[in-house]
């Protein structure tokens, strides 16, 4: 198992670089630019704004001097004070870069701050739909056909139909101007905290919910539950020990992408709310042509995405002992 | 499956989450998140109103009329030809305690100037002596342009020409002094939230990225006494509905336009924004005008007959009535009004026979013939209203087809920058109080020009305005080359002046509306006593109860 693990993260480094230079290239032939503006900037300006940031220099060499870990400029950036013509730096030197738009804070600033942000908002909100899903999910397989599950799927169906820019403004009317239970927006405790768990996690509990039931019915349907019952087990311990484990495994493999996305942040949460979080910065920094800021993003996305994809791959065979990794 | 583990190593981070705010006297929406605090990098709006809270340049505006005040300047001499300001600058100093001296103006302005800074707003200053060529690198010694230091509280500028509005330039932030005993060490690090000394009413005393900023009264400031606010938090906010919702509930005391969404306008205005809470809601002129760009160089549109058919065929009330509906102003001319000493030029009234007869002459009787045009908008909905608008007009009253065309900002702009366009949508916001900001755009070849118009008698209109020093004659040359642009050549169709909407918390005081919606943190401060209907000021609308 740890050679197994030890393999899938020596390959972490070449999927990540065939993705940061996918994104690299193509947020360059995206028409615009980080200095375009409405009102226009001076050709001589423009271009000495563009040469500051390298924008001047031909495409693979900007790609050679992000990624490092040599330093081609030979007159080096002096943009955080003192001459930093260092003979190293790029990404190979754990340095994102700059951002264009935000004129004095590096990609490592910006993203050093959302993402903890997200992580907590993320971490509650699977929380959430860990909690509300697993059990009915669990309940709906069990009593199969009676109230219990139709109105349990019904609620799920509506939980997966309803977008979140349509359950935000839900919850807000009813638990901010009606009851006037909760801030309407903003961050920083764990009232504030509450709205966009809800809005983040339901979606997810509904799906984790129609995972666990179809699992868990094909479970209960095996042999060894059979088995189980035939052993004069109680019908709590046939379903919670034995029936819920085989259930979890389909769950368990939408957690990884699923942990992954919700943890890199939701643009559309973090608006409603006004959280400071992660996902923004990939919409708004394509959309401010902030080059680097993106890339800085998706690879964070995308570091995520491989470990929790192996976090996975190794739980299975925790939990399903059947399953050998190697 | 133990999920018990999970939460465990939750509780930290939310430990870590969760944080004790400091909190202001008040709460204003600014916007979007500040892209710098660096005069000398930023360009936008929420900017300009922290810079403005935090940094004082030799004068300042007054928050109603915008008459340029004395700010570290205490009093200024211009020289009579109207070329030299000699200003006087007062014992001040900066937050940390460290003496300002006209050397940091002048090291400023430099800043600005330098061409490796890149400073979109440089051209601000390009009316000082030397100053354009030194930002272009064609002049390398900056004492050959036309700042001078004689003593630390003397600061001469000369300038090429005799400009009326120089004094609000040196109110506006690009010419706001730095602390060169920073820059020198920090470099643009200097105005990082954990460097950043400041000389205004208040001082950054936090900034909560893409949350709030906190500003604090600097004691050291030289008009403190008349800065009643002791702490302001600023709240940066993307959402247009986010954005209300906080004024509503009372978590942000005032906000602007960006913070009333367009459905709920006409409410705000009735003074029916919210049912349980009084706000407070007024209205100015503002200094901004929406129009459509015509790229002049495509046919059809290179023909002028056409161009004045289209803005014959405007009836621009229909927009403001039904589309934008906050009281924007319906208009024929470029140039917003409002500013003193300017008589605003009538441009081409809506006349759909006049305009059939000039489409009839160009070529295409009751639009026979003419090509299909595409009407190219940045994507949002409001944008979309207004085309909707103008396509039905033109179809309506000249019988032409026009296809609406969407782009996302960047792409956009660059196919306005690079005339791969038609007819596009556009505004201007003016930089300062003259006509100027209006009307220089159009010279040929200029940046903001966009639409391909190109004419040497116009550019040496706007050239001898600039060198004019009787301000009634340069006012009529001003007019000239507005008339110009809107009855004789069209390059682009006027639709509506904007106006500036304020809705806020009744309580708060010292709001103005001026021309150029600059804020004045300053002079704001939340009166938490006293009768509320009797100070509200009589510009504004009572709230209601």
């Amino acid at each position: 198992m740890i050679a197994y693990a030890a393999r899938r993260l020596l390959q972490l480094p070449i999927v990540l670089f065939v993705i940061v230079t996918a994104a690299f290239f193509i947020m360059r032939a995206i028409p615009g630019g980080p200095f375009s503006n409405e009102k226009a900037v001076e050709p001589e300006i423009r271009r000495l704004i563009e040469a500051k940031y390298h924008l001047d220099w031909p495409v693979p060499k900007q790609f050679a001097q992000y990624v490092g870990p040599f330093n081609l400029d030979e007159r080096g950036h002096s943009l955080f004070g003192g001459d930093h013509s260092e003979p190293w730096g790029g990404l190979l030197t754990g340095d994102l870069g700059l951002s264009f738009r935000y004129r004095n804070q590096t990609v490592t600033d910006i993203i050093g701050r959302s993402f903890p942000v997200s992580a907590v908002l993320g971490s509650l909100a699977m929380i959430l739909a860990l909690l509300i899903g697993m059990p009915a999910g669990v309940i709906a397989a069990h009593r199969r056909g009676r109230w219990e599950d139709w109105s349990a799927m019904a609620v799920a169906m509506v939980g997966i139909c309803i977008p979140n820019f349509v359950l935000g403004p839900l919850l807000v009317i009813l638990f901010v101007f009606q009851m006037e239970l909760l801030p309407v927006a903003g961050w920083g405790s764990l009232e504030h905290m509450v709205l966009p768990a809800i809005v983040l996690g339901l979606p997810y509990a509904a799906y984790i919910s129609r995972l666990s039931k179809g699992a868990m019915l094909e479970a209960i349907e095996q042999d060894f539950i059979r088995t189980a019952r035939a052993k004069g087990l109680s019908e709590r311990v046939v379903i919670l020990k034995h029936a819920l484990r085989n259930a979890f495994l389909p769950v368990l493999s939408f957690l990884g992408p699923a942990t992954a996305g919700i943890l890199s942040g939701s643009v559309v949460v973090e608006r409603i709310f006004n959280v400071p979080g992660m996902g923004t910065w990939f919409v708004q920094g394509a959309l401010n042509r902030d080059y680097l800021l993106v890339i800085g993003a998706v690879l964070v996305y995308a570091v995520l995405l491989t470990v929790l994809n192996l976090l996975v791959d190794l739980l299975y065979a925790v939990v399903d002992p059947r399953i050998k990794l190697s | 499956m133990r999920l018990p583990t999970f939460p465990a190593v939750l509780i930290p981070l939310l430990i870590g989450g969760c944080v004790t705010y400091e909190k202001g006297d008040f709460a204003i929406v600014l916007g979007t998140e500040p892209q710098s605090l660096d005069p000398a990098l930023v360009t936008g709006v929420p900017e300009g109103r922290v810079i403005r809270g935090i940094l004082e340049g030799l004068t300042t505006s007054d928050p109603q009329t915008l008459e340029p005040l004395p700010g570290v300047a205490e009093s200024w001499e211009i020289s009579d030809d109207g070329l030299v300001y000699t200003f006087h600058l007062r014992e001040a100093r900066w937050s940390d305690g460290t003496p300002l001296t006209a050397r940091d103006f002048d090291s400023a302005w430099e800043r600005v100037l330098r061409p490796e800074t890149g400073a979109e707003y440089g051209y601000m200053l390009w009316y000082v002596r030397g100053a354009e060529e030194y930002q272009k690198g064609r002049l390398d010694d900056w004492s050959e342009v036309g700042t001078e230091v004689p003593n630390d509280h003397t600061f001469i500028v000369t300038l090429d020409n005799p400009t009326p509005f120089f004094l609000d330039i040196t109110s506006f932030y690009t010419a706001s002094p730095v602390p060169a005993h920073k820059v020198r060490e920090l470099g643009d690090a200097w105005a990082r939230e954990d460097n950043i000394v400041t000389n205004g009413p208040f001082y950054l005393a936090d900034w909560r990225h893409r949350e709030r900023l906190l500003i604090k009264r600097d004691p050291l400031y030289w008009d403190v006494a008349n800065v009643r606010a002791s702490a302001i938090e600023l709240l940066t906010v993307e959402s247009i509905p986010t954005n209300f919702n906080l004024v509503l509930t009372g978590a942000a005391h005032w906000t602007d336009r960006n913070g009333i969404p367009n459905n709920f306008v006409s409410n705000v205005l009735a003074g029916e924004a919210s049912k349980v809470r009084p706000l407070s809601v007024r209205r100015g002129p503002y200094l901004g005008t929406y129009f459509v760009r015509c790229n002049v160089n495509e046919p059809p549109l290179d023909d002028v007959r056409v161009r004045k058919a289209l803005a014959m065929s405007i009836n621009q009330a229909d927009i403001t009535e039904h589309v934008t509906r906050a009281g924007e102003i319906p208009t024929h001319a470029i140039v917003p009004p409002g500013i003193d000493g300017y008589s605003n030029v009538k441009g081409l009234r809506f006349d759909p026979e006049g305009a059939r007869e000039l489409l009839e002459q160009a070529g295409y009787p009751g639009g026979k013939g003419f090509p299909r045009l595409v009407y190219l908008f940045n994507t949002s909905e409001a944008h979309r209203g207004v085309a909707e608008v103008l396509q039905a007009q033109w179809e309506e009253h000249l019988g032409i087809g026009v296809e609406l065309e969407n782009q996302e900002w960047q792409v956009y702009l660059d196919n306005q920058t690079n005339l791969r366009y038609q007819l596009s949508r556009s505004a201007w916001i003016g930089d300062y109080p003259d006509p100027n900001t209006f009307l220089d755009m159009w010279m040929t070849g200029g940046g903001n020009n966009r639409t391909g118009f190109s004419s040497a008698h116009y550019d040496s209109l706007v050239v001898a305005a600039g060198r004019e020093s009787d301000p009634v004659k340069r006012a009529e040359v001003l007019a000239e080359c507005e008339r110009i642009i809107v009855v004789e050549e069209l390059p682009i169709l006027p639709i509506y002046h904007y106006v500036s909407l304020h809705l806020y918390d009744p309580r708060l005081q010292g709001i103005q509306n001026n021309v150029l919606d600059k804020m004045m943190l300053k002079y704001f401060y939340l009166d938490e006593g006293g009768d509320v209907a009797k100070r509200s000021p009589g510009l504004g609308r009572e709230p209601h109860s």
